[in-house]
């Protein structure tokens, strides 16, 4: 970690806690200034999940969040929010811009929003971060993998947004952008994990050259990846039904990557005294992609309790070039979570949740996974979580979370590089102070 | 299934005993808002921030208790929702920058208080509340 993401972040965490006792109420009604800081413990069994130490047990789950919204005219408001995150070795506390951007509300069916907006993707997309603002600790895993937050929250661009009610229909919600997503690192843990799944099937398919004694895949260079022409829509029914809320959203982007897989090769000499030889070979992996999202949920709330069931279609479509060579591929992921939470009392509130995810939907037995040299329990994740959520004051919580887990398909196998181990458990806490 | 479905009832019958709202609540409103009836269904939208004119134009200023049992009924009659959903609704809102939440005050005088002298605003009081100087809105 740097000497300046160090200050930067620690100069985010001091920011939120001295502006604590000064503005929980927000400063006036034309200005308002937000904020939270929080910290985690993660301890897993028989994976390293979310960092590669936490079978150890480690308290590399930081995130500190700094907000400021005005309305300097009638329905107009601007606002910016500062986020910085330590998740093992993402993030390092560097301060990004989380969102920033111009709102325009000329109707009520009718906003306009400018700048760099929430990714409005499924049930809780855009409030992934927003951790005080629901019961479980993490969100199931399988639609929201926390190692995706980057590549799924922010777009820099335009939208608009509404609401329209129709008579005895209740009520829609609706939210259209369009921008282009602009990543911290394309060398982050995440893409690493990336690159290794399209270039350890490469050097599968070199070892089966009967010219090539052995291949293995020793990690990506030169990588870049690029994303453009995102476009998001989400629609909300919020229905007659009192509390209950249907959804859909889909999105869509084209996704680039070039980057070099970088190969241990053994090749035979032919020369019986020195009958192999031991040599590095980089080989150009181009991905040209259209990637789109689509998204079927639902929430009801009553009373206290809240039920949410979402269900996720991932589809990766396009062209992927190796050393020149074109092929076509299309890989359908599938997710799945079905939840319920609710408040207790004042202070204590509960939670469960099942999640399921498979890396193919058309192979949820995990037999493509075996195909590409890894074990079949790659092919899908699926986990059961307990949640508690201890309000120990208004402005400081507490969370609980045991989670069980079968399968290994949002594992980073980078992590874990003795193997990945298909029944595991994680156990995950966390302090939030917010205003 | 089973292990499943046993925590998924635990949670929901441990969380249903939790919440009672009991009591009727009132709407009152500025003097200037230019209706004299209100639906549920414009009350909720005004309340989650989804509904920012009157009919003329005019901004709507929507108020709210900080807690107590007029807060919660009001909550659970009118935006259907209970009182740490709202609070939750709200923050979503304010992380996100899409909002910030009603102005809240900590008693009722003080809330009749602010609507009586505020164009525009809205808020609520028990029945039975005597308040002076606002319009009370007819729930159609």
């Amino acid at each position: 970690m740097s000497m300046k993401r160090l200050i930067n972040g620690s100069m985010i965490l001091a920011g939120c806690i001295l502006a604590l006792p000064l503005l929980a109420q927000g400063l006036t009604d034309r200005l308002q200034i937000h904020g939270f800081a929080s910290q985690g413990y993660l301890k897993s069994t028989g994976n390293n999940f979310l960092a590669e130490d936490s079978k150890d047990g480690c308290m590399s789950y930081t995130e500190a969040t700094l907000n400021v919204i005005t309305s300097p005219a009638k329905n107009v408001n601007i606002g910016t929010q500062l986020y910085a995150r330590d998740l093992d070795r993402e993030g390092n506390l560097f301060v990004t811009l989380d969102w920033a951007y111009g709102d325009y509300r000329w109707k009520d069916f009718l906003g306009i929003r400018a700048g760099r907006t929430k990714m409005p993707m499924g049930l809780y997309g855009k409030v992934r971060d927003v951790d005080m603002s629901r019961i479980p600790l993490l969100l199931p895993q399988s639609v929201y993998a926390e190692q995706e937050r980057e590549v799924n929250l922010a777009i820099d661009g335009v939208g608009i947004y509404g609401n329209f009610p129709i008579r005895f229909l209740g009520d829609f919600d609706y939210e259209a952008v369009y921008g282009e997503y602009n990543f911290q690192d394309s060398n982050s843990d995440f893409f690493k994990d990336q690159y290794a799944l399209a270039g350890e099937p490469v050097a599968l398919g070199m070892k089966a050259n009967p010219a090539i004694v052995s291949a293995s895949y020793k990690g990506a260079s030169d990588a870049m990846t690029e994303v453009k022409n995102v476009r998001g829509l989400n629609l909300r029914w919020n229905t007659p039904l009192s509390g209950l809320m249907l959804g859909t959203s889909m999105n869509q982007l084209d996704f680039n990557w070039d980057f070099k897989a970088n190969m241990d090769l053994v090749v035979p000499t032919g020369n019986p005294a020195s009958p192999y030889y031991a040599m590095s070979q980089a080989i150009q992996i181009l991905g040209d992609y259209l990637i789109t999202t689509l998204n079927y949920y639902g929430e009801y709330q009553w009373k206290g309790i809240t039920l949410a069931g979402e269900y996720k279609k991932f589809k990766i479509d396009g062209d992927v070039e190796i050393n020149g060579m074109k092929s076509h591929t299309t890989t359908p992921r599938e997710a799945f979570y079905g939840m319920a939470s609710g408040r207790v009392n004042k202070w204590l509130a509960l939670g469960t949740y099942y999640s399921m995810f498979y890396n193919n939907a058309n192979y949820r037995d995990g037999a493509d996974q075996v195909s590409a040299g890894r074990p079949a329990h790659f092919g899908w994740q699926k986990d059961l979580c307990f949640t508690t959520r201890l309000d120990i004051t208004d402005h400081w919580l507490v969370k609980v979370e045991y989670q069980k887990f079968n399968g290994t398909g949002q594992t980073f196998p980078i992590y874990n590089p003795q193997g990945l181990k298909e029944n595991w458990d994680f156990v995950a806490v966390k302090s939030t102070f917010y205003y | 299934m089973k292990k499943i479905l046993l925590p998924l009832i635990a949670v929901l019958l441990l969380a249903s005993n939790a919440f009672a709202a009991d009591g009727n609540v009132v709407i009152i409103a500025n003097k200037s808002v230019p209706v004299s009836s209100i639906t549920s269904a414009t009350l909720k939208l005004i309340y989650l921030g989804k509904k920012n004119t009157w009919s003329d134009g005019s901004a709507i200023v929507p108020v709210a208790l900080q807690s107590g049992s007029t807060h919660e009924a009001f909550l659970g009659q009118f935006i259907e929702k209970s009182s740490a959903q709202y609070s939750s609704f709200w923050k979503q809102a304010i992380f996100t920058g899409e909002g910030t939440p009603p102005r809240s005050f900590a008693s009722l005088s003080e809330m009749a208080s602010y609507v009586a002298n505020t164009p525009g605003a809205v808020g609520y009081v028990a029945a039975g509340t005597s308040v002076e100087d606002v319009k009370i809105l007819r729930i159609e």
